[in-house]
């Protein structure tokens, strides 16, 4: 199984009549959708009308889903094409994402970034969840820091993080999850929950 | 790929499961089983969420947006369920490794037999025997035949299944 088929398997579940199984793509990805759709339009309300447009429409269009490309790579073109649609709708300029990427590359991002895109509150928050991350992940013994740096910024699969750190795949699993848990345990008195918590 | 056909264990806690599944680091029964727990546990649909978050911090992507995961909950609810069962198509990356090398060598195995079969064999006195007669050609007619062909001639190698008739040259005057 791949990350890809982890999406899949959901996907089949809400196909199967499992909503839950949609909310938790929806948390999987819906800050991706929402980084996407802050580069292409700059208040924050549409931002979120947009994005529950684009989950909205992905949820009644499932049964057309085929599996052919990765769940996100749908979803991404829903949340273009929505965008598009809701700011041609009110006769908006809007930025394409190929100026975004032009912008980004002329050091143009400080213009789209978040100061702009969202609330003072949350903005605030964003903050204190990036600062509280890094602490945390500073704070990791040396192997936890490789596994989950390895497999969340580089994407790399835990065979590969085996192989890199000289160590069986379970250990690799193991170091991952323990670096979760300790990074989550930074973070939750941030997010207002607490181990038990249910959602 | 020893991680796949690991069972879950009691020394693996199911959060830990939950991990290797969001990375796609489980195998499909592991994976139905973790979701069956998720749908049931609320505590661990909080450590899916906030698995999420750490990834979506660490690559500088957690945008804090507190209003729209109510919101989007809150439209969910108001959809019909759906009821449209997809049929699995995974890609199955480790666990069918093994399967994939046996069929590539059973379709090398198969087209080599398939070759050697239909190629024919090199029994060159049977074959020597079938070919045709000598002939005799008048070298006026042939010579600028061959004139005009002579860049090619290098280019020409014989191959054992090559049928050839020896030709022998009449009214060469000239010495050529």
């Amino acid at each position: 199984m791949t990350e890809r088929d982890t999406d899949l398997l959901l996907v089949e579940r809400v196909r199967a009549g499992d909503k839950r199984a949609f909310e938790l793509l929806m948390e999987k990805y819906r800050r991706k959708i929402g980084r996407l759709l802050s580069r292409m339009v700059r208040d924050p309300e549409e931002v979120e009308d947009i994005a529950q447009e684009t989950f909205i429409k992905a949820y009644r269009a499932l049964p057309q889903f085929r599996g052919d490309a990765a769940f996100y790579t749908w979803l991404y073109r829903i949340a273009v094409n929505t965008a598009k649609n809701y700011l041609a709708a009110r006769n908006r300029n809007m930025l394409t994402v190929s100026d975004v990427a032009g912008d980004e590359e002329e050091g143009g991002e400080e213009r789209y970034a978040a100061p702009d895109i969202d609330t003072p509150d949350a903005q605030l928050l964003s903050k204190q969840i990036a600062y509280a991350v890094n602490e945390a992940v500073e704070a990791l013994p040396e192997e936890l820091r490789t596994a989950i740096t390895l497999r969340e910024i580089e994407g790399m699969s835990y065979e590969d993080i085996a192989t890199f750190m000289g160590c069986p795949i379970g250990t690799v699993r193991s170091r991952i999850f323990r670096a979760r848990e300790a990074i989550a345990a930074k973070l939750r008195p941030i997010l207002g929950t607490s181990e038990d918590q249910r959602w | 790929m020893m991680l796949q056909h690991e069972p879950l264990n009691p020394g693996h806690t199911e959060p830990e499961w939950l991990s290797a599944f969001l990375d796609g680091e489980v195998d499909d029964a592991e994976g139905d089983r973790v979701l069956e727990r998720l749908s049931q546990d609320r505590t661990l649909a909080r450590r899916w969420s906030e698995y999420c978050l750490i990834g979506d911090a660490l690559r500088g992507e957690a945008l804090a947006q507190p209003g729209l995961e109510r919101r989007l909950r809150a439209a969910l609810a108001t959809e019909p369920t759906l009821l449209a069962p997809l049929r699995r198509k995974r890609s199955s990356r480790h666990y069918t490794r093994p399967l994939a090398w046996a069929a590539a060598a059973a379709a090398v195995a198969a087209v080599t037999w398939t070759l050697w079969t239909a190629l024919p064999k090199h029994t060159a006195p049977s074959q020597m025997a079938a070919q045709p007669e000598a002939v005799t050609l008048q070298a006026s007619h042939v010579l600028p035949y061959l004139d005009a062909h002579q860049d090619f001639t290098q280019g020409v190698v014989a191959q054992p299944e090559m049928r050839f008739s020896q030709v022998t040259l009449v009214g060469l005057e000239d010495g050529r």
